[in-house]
């Protein structure tokens, strides 16, 4: 791979929240148009990875390049954060700003869009993700699906070169879940560049490329979605995919 | 001994003025206060440097932890040997905008702490600076949540003016005492003068309700 291909670069990462240790040395590279899965049990560091990838959270040694440059919370890392798209469990949309103002809140802020400007890339947003008849509702009147559709839209406006996914669909009905993989297949169609952190298995054997299997803070497996969820032996894999396959 | 109202509707004029002053240092020191509270408040919900987080704390901690009276007194009668010198009415409203600020800093400083955590963390993943976020993310919803609680502080500072009155302005509460003196009817004057301080702050509260019930146009 050249440089340019390798969008995020993770080099031997340490991350421990005070005395507890909880990303143990973990490596991983994304290519530009790639989707990865994240799947592992919880509390094993999934959520603590991607949240690292976009300077969320401090780690303790090693490194996090994004296109060869360091990501760290500080103004300097500012404009590629801009480009790490981020989608959370919780939504985390603006509940004062309609569903438009959601999105051209940001572009005129942090782009410094024009309100017209702003006005139209917020709209075909909407559209892409089939929202355009809410868009002068408020937040609090959606349903969950609902929400998490706009807040990928929200995330879309920054124009990402990619995009983190923290158990998109975790706090969904399965048919609402389902609302949302649908608009997440729409983002693979155009190329995006996407890690999705999800115990839904079904929803991303076929959309991924590469699964890897974290467990107590190191990356324990990875492969192709086939491999890693029908192939490997690995003891502690197959425990996890038979724990969550039982629940479903 | 007979009650005699007449003397209050004779001195109405002079009540009136007074009423007037009252509402005039009550607005004043309320928006200086509100002032005080949004900068304190929104510096001490962030982490700074702890020599200025010692600071505002001391500063909280002291106007709230002793008497307005005191801070009164302080401020026009013992500034002066320092060489500070200033007219009543300026001694009053920083007076009552430093000690509402202190309370009021607290609500305002609550109110952003109830924003929860991923609000910062969207802003921070679109990009948005610190100052961004609290201005366009934070405080517009830390408001809402201070609202109810920053009416109340309007009321109690509406009647904390009337310790004012001992650093000599004509505020309601002195002339109710002028009055007084002139025409030793103490029942008649202090009734009148509660019941003045009670028609204000119910308006408030009247109207705090109001806003409430209006709400806003979200919900979370
Ligand atoms: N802010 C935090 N402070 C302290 N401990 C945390 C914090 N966030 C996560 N942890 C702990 O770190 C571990 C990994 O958490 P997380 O990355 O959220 O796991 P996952 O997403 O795989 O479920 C857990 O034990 C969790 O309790
Ligand atoms: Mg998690």
């Amino acid at each position: 791979m050249d440089d340019l291909t390798r969008l995020v670069e993770i080099k031997d990462v340490y991350k421990s929240y005070g005395n507890l240790p909880v990303l143990r040395g973990v490596s991983l590279t994304i290519p530009k148009g790639e989707i990865l899965g994240i799947i592992g049990p919880s509390g094993s560091g999934k959520s603590t990875l991607i949240r690292c990838i976009n300077g969320l959270e401090e780690i303790q040694s090693g490194e996090i390049l994004i296109k060869g440059q360091p990501i760290s919370n500080r103004r300097e890392s500012l404009e590629i954060r801009k480009k790490i798209g981020m989608v959370f469990q919780s939504f985390n949309l603006f509940p004062h700003y309609t569903v438009l103002e959601n999105i051209t809140n940001p572009c005129r802020v942090v782009n410094g869009m024009s309100k017209k400007r702003a006005q139209e890339v917020g709209e075909s947003l909407l559209e892409k993700v089939r929202m355009q008849n809410k868009a002068h509702q408020y937040p609090g009147s959606l349903s969950g699906g609902e929400k998490q559709r706009v807040a990928i839209a929200r995330a879309l406006a920054m124009e990402p070169e990619i995009i983190l996914f923290d158990e998109p669909t975790s706090a969904l009905d399965p048919e609402l879940a389902y609302e949302v993989f649908d608009t997440i297949k729409l983002l693979a169609e155009d190329g995006m560049t996407m890690v999705i952190v999800t115990h839904q298995i079904g929803f991303i054997k076929d959309l991924t490329h590469r699964i890897v299997f974290i467990d107590e803070g190191r990356i324990c497996c990875s492969g192709s979605p086939d491999y890693i969820l029908n192939q490997s032996e690995d003891p502690r894999l197959e425990n996890f995919l038979m724990r969550i396959r039982g629940n479903l | 001994m007979e009650l005699n109202f007449d003397l209050v509707f004779n001195n109405l004029p002079l009540f009136w003025e007074a009423t007037k002053t009252t509402i005039r240092i009550t607005v004043v020191s309320f928006i200086f206060a509100l002032l005080v509270a949004f900068t304190v408040g929104v510096l001490r919900s962030f982490r700074i440097p702890r020599i200025i987080e010692l600071f505002l704390a001391s500063y909280v901690e002291l106007f709230r932890g002793s008497p307005l009276l005191i801070q009164l007194f302080f401020i026009y009668y013992g500034l002066p040997s320092v060489g500070i010198v200033m007219d009543a009415f300026t001694a009053a409203v920083i007076g009552l905008a430093l000690n509402g600020g202190a309370y009021m800093s607290e609500v305002v400083r609550a109110s952003i702490l109830s924003v929860p955590r991923g609000q910062w963390e969207a802003a921070f993943s679109l990009g948005y600076s610190k100052l961004e976020t609290v201005c366009y993310i934070i405080l517009p919803q830390a408001v809402r949540v201070a609202i109810p609680p920053l009416m109340n502080s309007f009321s109690s500072m509406l009647k904390e003016t009337s310790l004012v009155s001992v650093i000599s302005i004509t505020e309601l509460t002195r002339t109710g005492n002028l009055i007084y003196s002139r025409t030793a009817r103490p029942f008649e004057v202090y009734m009148a003068l509660g019941l003045f301080y009670f028609v204000m702050t119910f308006s408030v509260v009247l109207l705090a309700k109001q806003i409430e019930r209006r709400g806003t146009r979200w919900t979370i």
